[in-house]
Order: C-alpha cells, then sequence, then structure tokens
C-alpha cells in the first residue's frame, strides 16, 4: 500500500470517527487538495451524504500524494492535516480548534487575543495603515466625533487583495491599535452540513461580538458564503445568507462599537447583495507587500536562524516585487531547506548565506501575479461603482 | 453510512456541470437515474449537460424520456428546440421553440431559443424580436443578452449591439460569453486594446477554445493583415496543412512539414507571450 493510500485510509477512518464535523473535513481538504477538485469536493461535502464526497475526497488526496503532493504537504500542511494523513510522528488523532470549541459550545470564534498585535507589528503598507487608521481605527475611538457629523461608526467593511498578503493579520492588528476586541470566524469552518447549525453558528458570532463591543467581527473568506449563486443555489445556503444579512442588518440599529470587517481573494464573487449601503458597502485593497514590508517580513523570518553575518536582506527585498507574505515563507523555508542540506553533505552546521537565498530566489516565483492580472480586468471592464479604483490605482504606478 | 438520494446527486452533478466538468456531472446524474430512473429533473439535468457537450444523440433520448413524462413542460421543449438546432433539424427545432413560448409565454429564454432558431432560418425579423422579447423578460441573465448582442452585431448593428453588450457586463462580466461578445464589439467598434484584454480574459478562462482563439487572431489581424495571417496560419492546422500542399510545387516541400508539426508550438509560445500576467516594478 502507498503512502498516499495509507495516509487516505487514515484521513477517512478520522473523518468517520467525528460523524459530525464535516467542518473537520473541509478543514483539512482546504489543506489537502489544491484547485477545482477541492471547490467540487466542499461543495459535496455542503449538501450531499457523505457517501459520495468520501469517494471523492480519497480520489483526489491520493492523486494529490502520489503526484509528488508529500513534499508540498509536509511544508504547506496544518499539523493537523498531516496528523491525519500520517505524515508527521503525531498520535493520529484528529482534533482541529473548531472541533474542540463546537464541543463546549463555542464554535464560531477565536477566545479574546492574549497576545495583542498593533501595526508595528505590520511591515511597511503605510497607505494601507492610514486608510484603516481612519476607517476603522478613529471611529471606534471616537465615535462621539462621527455621530456629530452624523456618519455610522460601526458597519461594515471589506478587506480583498491576493492570498496570503495580510488581510487577516491587519484586521487583527487594527483590534490591537484601536484597543478593542477581536473575534475572528473564518466562514469555511462554520458551514455545516446539518440544516439550521451553520444558522446558530452565525448568530451565535455576532451574540458574542456584541457582548464584547467594542469589537472588530472579522469574517475570513466570506466569498464561501457571500459568493454570486446560480444554478447551485439552494435553500439551506439561502437561509444561512438570510441570517447573516438579518444579522448584520440588526447591528446597524443596535451598535456603533462594533465594527464587521470581512476578508476575500474574490470580491468579483461577492454577491451584490452583501455590498448593499449599510453592510459591506466600504472596501478597502490590501495589495503585496510593499518593499519595507518585505524587508520586515523577511528579517523576522531570519531572525534566530544560523547565518553568515552582513547577510543582506535588503537585497532580497529589492528583488522581491510581487511576493505575498506567504510567497516570501516559502522563500525563506526553501533558503532553510537548501542550507540543511549543505549542512548534511558537509556533516557540520553551514549557515543560512546569499548561495542559499540567490538559489532558492531561482526556484520560487511570485504568486500574486495572477490574481493582479485578474483583478486589472475587473478593475478596466466591471468596475461598477468605482469599487476596484484603488487596484487601478495599484497597477498605474506600480505594475510595468 | 446512507446512500445518496436522486437529489443530493443532483446537486453535485449540478455543481460539476458549473465547473465544465460536464463528464463527472454525467455520472453522477446517470447514476441519479439508476437510484431513479422516472426522476424528471435528472433526465432534464442529463439532456441539458449532453447538449452542452454537442451529444445530440444522448441529449435527444434523455430529455425524449423527460418528454414522455411531462409533455408540456416548456424547459424540456425548448431544450428539444436547441437539441434539434445542434442537429441542423431547423423545422422540428421552429415546433418545439414555439410549443415552449407558448407553455411558458413569461421565460426570456424560450423566446430566446426561438429567436436562435429563427436567426439561423434566416428570418430575420421574427429573430429579431424574439431575441428582443427574451431579453427583456430576463434583463438579468447573461444567455438572453448575449445572444441578442451577437444576433446585432450581425446585422451590423454595432450601437445597439454596444449598449447590449454593456448591459451584459453588468450582470456578468466574468461570464464567457458576455466576454466575447465585448470583445467583438469593442473590435468591430475599433477598440482593438481593448477587445484584445477581453481575448486574453476569456483565454485566462479556457485556455485553448477555438472562439477565444479566433478573437485574439481577430484582433491580430485587425491590427496588421500579416500579423493577422501570420497567427491564423499558426493557430489553425487546416490552414497550416493548406500551406503544405501549396508549398509542394514550389519544391520546397520538405521545409513544410517541419512547419506543420511546429506551427502548433509556435502558437503556443506566441499566445504565452500574450498572456503574460501582470508585473511589478523591482522598486515596488
Amino acid at each position: 500500500m502507498s503512502d498516499g493510500q495509507r495516509g487516505l485510509d487514515e484521513l477517512i477512518a478520522a473523518c468517520r470517527a467525528a460523524p459530525k464535523s464535516a467542518a473537520l473535513v473541509r478543514a483539512l481538504m482546504a489543506e489537502a487538495v489544491a484547485g477545482e477538485a477541492a471547490g467540487a469536493a466542499f461543495a459535496y461535502l455542503g449538501d450531499a451524504d457523505p457517501a459520495p464526497f468520501e469517494a471523492e475526497l480519497r480520489r483526489t488526496v491520493a492523486d494529490f500524494l502520489n503526484e509528488g503532493g508529500r513534499d508540498e504537504a509536509a511544508r504547506r500542511w496544518r499539523p493537523e492535516a498531516l496528523r491525519a494523513v500520517g505524515g508527521s510522528d503525531g498520535d493520529g488523532a484528529v482534533v482541529v480548534d473548531l472541533g474542540r470549541r463546537r464541543e463546549r459550545g463555542a464554535e464560531f470564534a477565536e477566545p479574546p487575543q492574549q497576545e495583542r498585535i498593533t501595526f508595528a507589528d505590520v511591515g511597511g503598507l503605510e497607505d494601507v495603515k492610514q486608510q484603516i487608521r481612519r476607517r476603522i481605527i478613529a471611529p471606534l475611538e471616537k465615535p462621539g466625533l462621527f455621530t456629530a457629523f452624523r456618519r455610522r461608526a460601526g458597519g461594515g467593511l471589506l478587506f480583498y487583495g491576493p492570498p496570503g498578503c495580510g488581510k487577516t493579520m491587519l484586521a487583527r492588528a487594527a483590534a490591537g491599535e484601536a484597543h478593542v476586541s477581536f473575534l475572528s470566524v473564518r466562514i469555511p469552518d462554520i458551514l455545516d452540513r446539518w440544516l439550521g447549525e451553520s444558522e446558530k453558528h452565525i448568530a451565535a458570532a455576532f451574540t458574542e461580538a456584541k457582548a464584547r463591543k467594542p469589537a472588530i467581527l472579522f469574517f475570513d473568506e466570506i466569498e464561501a458564503l457571500a459568493a454570486r449563486r446560480r444554478d447551485s443555489d439552494n435553500n439551506h445556503t439561502s437561509s444561512m445568507v438570510s441570517t447573516f444579512l438579518s444579522e448584520f442588518d440588526g447591528l446597524a440599529a443596535t451598535s456603533d462599537a462594533l465594527l464587521v470587517v470581512a476578508a476575500t481573494n474574490v470580491p468579483w464573487m461577492i454577491d451584490t447583495a452583501f455590498r448593499r449601503p449599510g453592510r459591506f458597502d466600504r472596501v478597502l485593497f490590501v495589495p503585496p507587500p510593499d518593499r519595507a514590508a518585505r524587508l520586515y517580513i523577511l528579517r523576522r523570518m531570519v531572525e534566530g536562524q544560523p547565518a553568515t553575518p552582513g547577510l543582506d536582506m535588503e537585497r532580497y527585498a529589492a528583488g522581491t516585487s510581487g511576493f505575498s507574505g506567504a510567497d516570501l515563507l516559502n522563500l525563506v523555508e526553501t533558503a532553510i531547506d537548501l542550507a540543511i542540506d549543505d549542512s548534511l553533505t558537509a556533516d557540520a552546521p553551514t549557515p543560512l548565506s546569499r548561495k542559499h537565498f540567490d538559489a532558492a530566489m531561482t526556484e520560487v516565483k511570485p504568486t500574486t501575479a495572477e490574481w493582479l492580472a485578474t483583478a486589472r480586468n475587473y478593475a478596466k471592464y466591471a468596475n461598477e461603482g468605482g469599487q476596484y479604483d484603488e487596484v487601478l490605482a495599484f497597477l498605474g504606478k506600480h505594475a510595468r | 453510512m446512507s446512500l445518496p438520494t436522486a437529489e443530493s446527486l443532483i446537486r453535485q452533478a449540478l455543481i460539476f456541470r458549473q465547473a465544465g466538468e460536464n463528464a463527472k456531472a454525467i455520472d453522477l446524474l446517470k447514476e441519479a437515474l439508476a437510484a431513479e430512473p422516472e426522476h424528471l429533473n435528472a433526465q432534464i439535468q442529463l439532456g441539458a449537460t449532453y447538449l452542452d457537450q454537442g451529444k445530440g444523440v444522448p441529449a435527444m433520448e434523455a430529455l425524449g424520456g423527460a418528454a414522455r413524462q411531462a409533455p408540456s413542460s416548456g424547459v424540456v421543449r425548448r431544450l428539444l428546440a436547441l437539441g434539434y438546432l445542434q442537429r441542423g433539424d431547423l423545422v422540428r427545432a421552429k415546433a418545439e421553440a414555439e410549443e415552449a413560448v407558448r407553455l411558458g409565454p413569461g421565460d426570456g429564454i424560450s423566446h430566446t431559443i426561438l429567436g436562435r432558431v429563427l436567426d439561423r432560418r434566416r428570418d430575420w425579423a421574427g429573430a429579431e424580436a424574439a431575441l428582443r422579447r427574451g431579453a427583456a423578460l430576463a434583463t438579468d441573465n447573461d444567455y438572453t443578452l448575449v445572444h441578442l448582442g451577437y444576433f446585432l452585431l450581425r446585422r451590423r448593428k454595432f450601437a445597439e449591439a454596444a449598449r447590449v453588450a454593456d448591459d451584459a457586463g453588468r450582470v456578468a462580466p466574468d461570464d464567457f460569453g458576455v466576454i466575447l461578445l465585448r470583445g467583438d464589439v469593442a473590435l468591430r467598434q475599433g477598440r482593438a486594446e481593448e477587445a484584445k484584454d477581453f481575448a486574453l480574459w476569456a483565454l485566462s478562462q479556457k485556455a485553448s477554445h477555438r472562439e477565444a482563439i479566433r478573437l485574439l487572431v481577430s484582433v491580430k489581424a485587425h491590427q496588421s493583415w500579416w500579423l493577422g495571417l501570420w497567427w491564423r496560419l499558426n493557430s489553425d492546422f487546416v490552414l497550416r496543412l493548406l500551406l503544405v500542399i501549396a508549398s509542394i510545387p514550389l519544391g520546397i516541400w520538405f521545409l513544410t512539414p517541419i512547419y506543420l508539426i511546429g506551427g502548433r508550438l509556435i502558437f503556443e509560445h506566441m499566445l504565452a507571450r500574450e498572456l503574460k500576467t501582470v508585473k511589478l516594478k523591482r522598486g515596488f
């Protein structure tokens, strides 16, 4: 039996052992399989009996692992996913935070952050920070001022931009700057195929946020709920959307000290119902990290690693235009892998050096280019209400 | 673990169909019909998916079953009309489309299908009236708008076609058919760069789709006759073959087979250069 097949069997067994954890399977699958097959599989799981999904899961994960995906899995999968497919030294138990939270009845949100982060922890992106100060922090800090000008302080704001560029981190840092609670909900984690359960999770998230105000309630991957729907529309999804929108609209009447922020990589997929006034009517483009941000990120990642003195991160910050935060992590990890390989060959520790980074630079390519190309199409030819003006301005200034 | 129901299988099939994975959708729909052989929606969806694939015979089999069960279903009738249209049986296509319109006079898609049939029958006035009715009844449907837009384009009513294309762009900016329509309209109005953007957008969705390639080649031809010829010669196997045949009397036949094979590679290289994604300045 191949590694992939054995791992897959363990994953399936783990999923069977937790029969109500549709979200658990999704969490694993999200990390396990890339591309359209995963999308179809998720949709599958959302609506259907598990039996056909299991077959699909089996096929897609097996393909992924057998087609050289094991290295990718080792590098990118979450520890729990690795444990589930036997890729780490875990005990095979599949436990994700969500599952634990579900058991204790608070499945939707992260606990209040013990470790508060602020803009000081986010390098560069000064323009975006300035926008956030004006649009998020000031209204939460000085609601009276906004009331005087008859402007609402709360409401909704949609962050959009290429994947891996720090939308979640910025939202968390905004809460830290404003000294308010931060509640984070990853939409795919709260969608549940059991009728009525997802609605309960959504309502509970809003209730919790109201109890903790002033607060930022953050919904990641909002497109999982708010995507435009066509043939695949069904009552279950409609009911979740109704619950979400009704809870959201309810906030308008009750609280100015609660801001709902959502993040998406695909703003063009968001249904117009979510963009109506009072909902996510304001948008903020979070671009790929600029040079200062990349330098900050690279330095933080290399910090504490054995490295040759004077290893010049400026050079790599300058040469990584278009890299997302995730790409930079990939770059550093590739360089570290090369240093480890050298150490094994030499049978002595070899510190990270320019040689490793130069080699890593030839291997790792930026992943934001495709997103920017797609965004450019929408910005040029589907820019209703100027919603992508920031993308146009960004491309006008920085694209070749 | 319980067996999947026909309903759940159909829902999954629809998801695959929407993602363009028709083969998987068909497998699931057949599974649904194996569980419930008389399931009307499964028959309809199976017929429609086969039509998407251009497989008329199995499509008409599935739709025939649906028609026996629900003879007064407008949806079944309009799909049958499409099936006959694909076969080129314009008499039956017209009869089915008219029946679909009679059964559902408020259904814009049925009117649009009737318009398409009449267009093929060269009944321009009838086609235009039906297509306009279809678009008026289903204002937020890209299918009705795209067919009206292309009809107007063919009838050389460019300004009106442009308005319809704009409407379609507002309804479904990322729909493949809408992108092509907007590209063709832009090209007809002399906006070649814009048309090229649309062609590349379409190609980014379906990399080897004939219509997307056709639009890009048309843009190249608009920019320069020679450039257009060069693209056309490389993108079209038949033209490459004709070039080989034409070269025989010239005594250079031994060079052209190499080109015959290499032409596709040249074309893919040219396409890859066009499809280059956005790059940011080094200083950013």
